[in-house]
């Protein structure tokens, strides 16, 4: 959309918008390793979210112009935050590899980034509406 | 939606250790039970955990299967591992229930009980109460720690709202 590039894009709001992205999907991992503190043989997922948002912020080492139809892009920017199953030990329990501390200290880190997100997206916004109507709120 | 995928996975976790705790609270209110329904003394319930396979919400589904590829014509290469992003990403956890057989039945020797076998002894259920207690404390430290997640969860919800 027209107006997406001439405004949004220029700001910070991709990149906020990817946080609260990766940050809920980070959740929904969290809540899954959580829900199976107690399941036997079960094995912990992650998301490799630094990655994911360090490709908005770093410019690629080299970028490609297409100039001709059949030309295929090169892939400058991590497409989709990976889940993945860390190779860990099992935990003291021995009955999986959640170590139930470390989950709820990333849910805790992951709640407070989410939560700044969410700030710093509404301050974005905030500041769009007054550049646009010219005074605040 | 996927931040209301959270609330039924915690939901799911939330469930399982309540049935584990309802578990522990018949063992151990069981713990002298001679008779039963299907004879002999009571058989202690254990509640078994398993990570729940695959979203089955309708719109999950739907999502994926538009997102496969089909062959169309016999010399189409079929698809192959799943491309970056659609990892499982899991969907909570199952609880299944399990009546245990006894491995080792307390036998007192009471010949007057109307349980009594012939050699005047009488099976009662293999439940230690310990174990039973140990239990407990797990299960209520993981329904609390469910909680807490679902609060995070709710939090980060009304958060978005605010934007």
């Amino acid at each position: 959309m027209f107006l997406d590039k001439v405004i949004f894009n220029k700001t910070k709001v991709p990149v906020l918008n990817a946080v609260l992205d990766v940050t809920q999907l980070r959740q929904r991992v969290l809540a899954n390793n959580i829900a199976n503190v107690s399941t036997k043989g079960y094995r912990k997922k992650s998301v490799r979210f630094q990655e994911y948002l360090a490709s908005f912020v770093s410019k690629p080492p080299v970028q490609g112009q297409i100039s001709n139809a059949r030309h295929i892009s090169i892939p400058g920017r991590v497409s989709n935050p990976e889940v993945f199953q860390p190779e860990t030990t099992t935990n003291d329990a021995g009955i999986n590899n959640v170590d139930i501390d470390m989950e709820m200290a990333e849910l805790a880190e992951n709640h407070l980034f989410f939560n700044a997100g969410s700030h710093l997206l509404a301050g974005t916004f905030n500041g769009l509406r007054k550049s646009i109507t010219g005074r605040p709120g | 939606m996927q931040i209301f995928d959270s609330f039924d996975i915690s939901a799911s976790g939330l469930s399982a250790q309540r049935r584990k705790l309802t578990a522990v609270a018949s063992n151990i209110a069981n713990v002298d039970t001679t008779r039963t329904d299907e004879g002999g003394p009571y058989k202690r319930r254990r509640i078994v955990m398993l990570e729940a396979p695959k979203m089955t919400k309708f719109s999950t589904m739907l999502e994926e299967q538009e997102g496969r590829l089909r062959q169309t014509e016999l010399r189409h290469m079929p698809e192959g591992e799943p491309r970056p992003g659609e990892f499982f990403v899991g969907s909570g956890v199952l609880s299944q229930e399990v009546r245990e057989e006894p491995v080792k039945p307390r036998m007192v020797y009471d010949p007057n009980h109307p349980d009594a076998r012939e050699d005047g002894f009488v099976l009662y259920p293999d439940v230690n109460v310990i174990t039973e207690m140990v239990d407990m404390i797990a299960a209520s430290r993981a329904y609390e720690a469910n909680v807490t997640v679902m609060n995070a969860t709710k939090d980060m919800v009304n958060r978005a709202l605010e934007i």
